[in-house]
């Protein structure tokens, strides 16, 4: 009996083990919410001088909760690949391997947009955004998690221990929070770290997302994000691809 | 059918699999023995597609599962040896999405489950995540996949290990029903009971090589000469030896006791007469055994360990 290699299936699975504890994702919203509500209110109060600080780092906690949901991603292939030893049975299944890993990594990057669905609603709510830039806040938050989805895929890949995998989750998102224009402007970071904040794909997402704000779509944000986006993504398919050699 | 053409694989250059080559015919059960690290599973795994064979081929049904290993998955079925689904979901999520990635229709599919699930007594616990569950009733799963899925080629690796009796038989009929479909059956296992109830033939693997096939009785034939009466006196009677070993087909006869050991060809038809013989010396009998070779003694035999 001829099975069916569609990577509707994968990413059907990967929608079901995920979204079978729903617990994690209402404290995953609950999270942004208490980080949008707490730090962005008490941070607004004692912030003058930049706007409302409230409304500035609302796609930054928004962007947190992607970094979260995109690394379950990389620990569920972890788990797959350590500790069940699941990915035997995977690869046993009438899927090319190519395919499957593709599609595990796409499903991935879905899976954090719709995660982070309901935080994005609320900042265009905030943002008073028209549908169409809603649906580029969308986007914004589907490349940015496609790229922390690629490396976290990554080091699932490389990650022999789950210390080891939980610590480059950790500086990533140390990185990704503190190295980019997360929670300041550019203008008051230390030099240093202004420099490297160029380059965080975080700056280039919590950017774009403020830009929406005014109405503008900064494609100078959005091309890079997309590259890293894309780079990464197939980074990690090419690791986790490897994983599947035998 | 399976064929394995003298295949090898190594990982770091330790060998796991030497050179195996054997066929396996359609719709056979056929089983494979051999000690925990013998290279079942490596073996299994390789004609699977999830390991690459080092050197060799192997073809399911005609397809080389280096060069066309989607054909080849669409074809077989493994049932894992431990559990592996994700243990998060049911019983029930589980075998739906198996069913449903090997092309099961729904309706089909859900019939398919209920049967299985009522069979294996899992009706109400195919609610429950599967991490709550106990070690048997995850291997049911495990099995309950390849029930779900009949596949063309089934393969069941271990698939009584941690069950109990009356589903360690479940389990056999089911595997009985599934080859009267059609379906060619790899049997994986270090259990002689099950091996030797279940297969139509048996591959006999030591240190990744396949050392004797063929089914299980005649793979008994070849240690003919090996089968042992022992009769229970009520006292040894020394005298007796030279008597028994008049019998051609007698190698060997000794007294260990009051119990005389007789070695020899055709145990079966010599019983009566080597009683005769005895009684006929004023022997008094009070109790005759006959032992024959048994897949463990086969085992043995061919490599020189046992196995378990």
């Amino acid at each position: 009996m001829a099975g069916s290699n569609s990577p509707i299936h994968v990413i059907e699975r990967d929608f079901r083990v995920f979204f079978a504890d729903r617990f994690l994702l209402v404290i995953m919203f609950v999270n942004f919410m208490i980080d949008l509500g707490v730090s962005g209110l008490s941070l607004s109060a004692l912030i003058t001088g930049y706007g409302n600080y409230f409304l500035y780092i609302a796609p930054g906690a928004n962007l947190v909760t992607a970094t979260v949901a995109s690394f379950q991603s990389g620990r569920d292939i972890w788990r797959e690949r350590i500790i069940h030893d699941t990915q035997s049975y995977l690869l046993t299944l009438p899927f090319g391997k190519s395919r499957f890993a593709f599609s595990r990594l796409f499903s991935g990057m879905l899976r954090t947009t719709l995660t982070t669905m309901p935080g994005t609603i609320v900042i265009a709510v905030l943002y008073h955004l028209s549908f169409p830039l809603f649906l580029v806040g969308m986007l914004i938050m589907m490349l940015f998690s496609g790229a922390v989805c690629g490396l976290s895929v990554v080091a699932a890949s490389m990650a022999s221990s789950l210390e080891l995998f939980t610590t480059v989750r950790s500086t990533a998102q140390v990185y990704l929070s503190f190295f980019s224009t997360q929670f300041y402007p550019a203008s008051i970071l230390p030099p240093a770290v202004s420099i490297l904040s160029n380059f965080n794909p975080m700056t280039w997402a919590v950017e774009s997302f403020r830009d929406l704000q005014s109405g503008v779509v900064d494609v100078a944000l959005l091309a890079p994000l997309t590259g890293l986006a894309l780079a990464l993504l197939f980074t990690g398919y090419l690791f986790y691809r490897r994983t599947m050699e035998y | 059918m399976i064929e394995f053409r003298d295949v090898w694989k190594s990982f770091k250059n330790v060998y796991a699999v030497r050179g195996v080559t054997c066929t396996v015919q359609d719709k056979e059960i056929f089983g494979l023995l051999g000690p925990n690290g013998a290279g079942k599973t490596t073996l299994i795994m390789t004609m699977a597609t999830v390991y690459r064979a080092t050197k060799g081929d192997v073809l399911v049904e005609g397809h080389n599962v280096n060069t066309e290993p989607e054909r080849v998955k669409e074809l077989i079925g493994i049932a894992f040896q431990d559990a592996k689904y994700d243990r998060i979901l049911t019983a029930r999520e589980i075998l739906q999405w198996h069913g449903k990635v090997t092309g099961i229709d729904k309706s089909l599919r859900e019939k398919r489950i209920d049967d299985t699930l009522a069979k294996f007594g899992l009706t109400t616990e195919a609610r429950k995540r599967t991490w709550t569950l106990s070690g048997g009733t995850k291997k049911k799963i495990e099995n309950a996949k390849i029930f779900v899925q009949r596949p063309k080629v089934a393969v069941f690796d271990e698939p009584t290990a941690y069950l109990d009796v009356p589903s360690r038989l479940m389990v056999w009929e089911m595997i009985d029903e599934l080859r009267d479909e059609g379906s060619t059956v790899v049997l994986a296992t270090n259990m002689m009971d099950e091996a030797d109830r279940m297969s139509d033939r048996v591959g006999i693997m030591s240190k990744g090589e396949m050392v004797q096939v063929g089914p299980p009785d005649k793979l008994k034939g070849t240690l003919r000469g090996r089968d042992v009466i022992e009769l229970k006196l009520k006292e040894p009677m020394p005298e007796l030896l030279g008597e028994v070993t008049k019998v051609e087909e007698v190698h060997d006869a000794r007294f260990e006791g009051d119990v005389l050991k007789l070695e020899l060809s055709n145990g079966r038809e010599l019983l009566p007469h080597m009683i005769n013989v005895v009684t006929a010396k004023g022997g008094q009998i009070q109790s005759a055994n006959l032992k024959e070779p048994s897949l463990e003694d086969v085992f043995l035999h061919y490599t020189g360990t046992k196995l378990t």
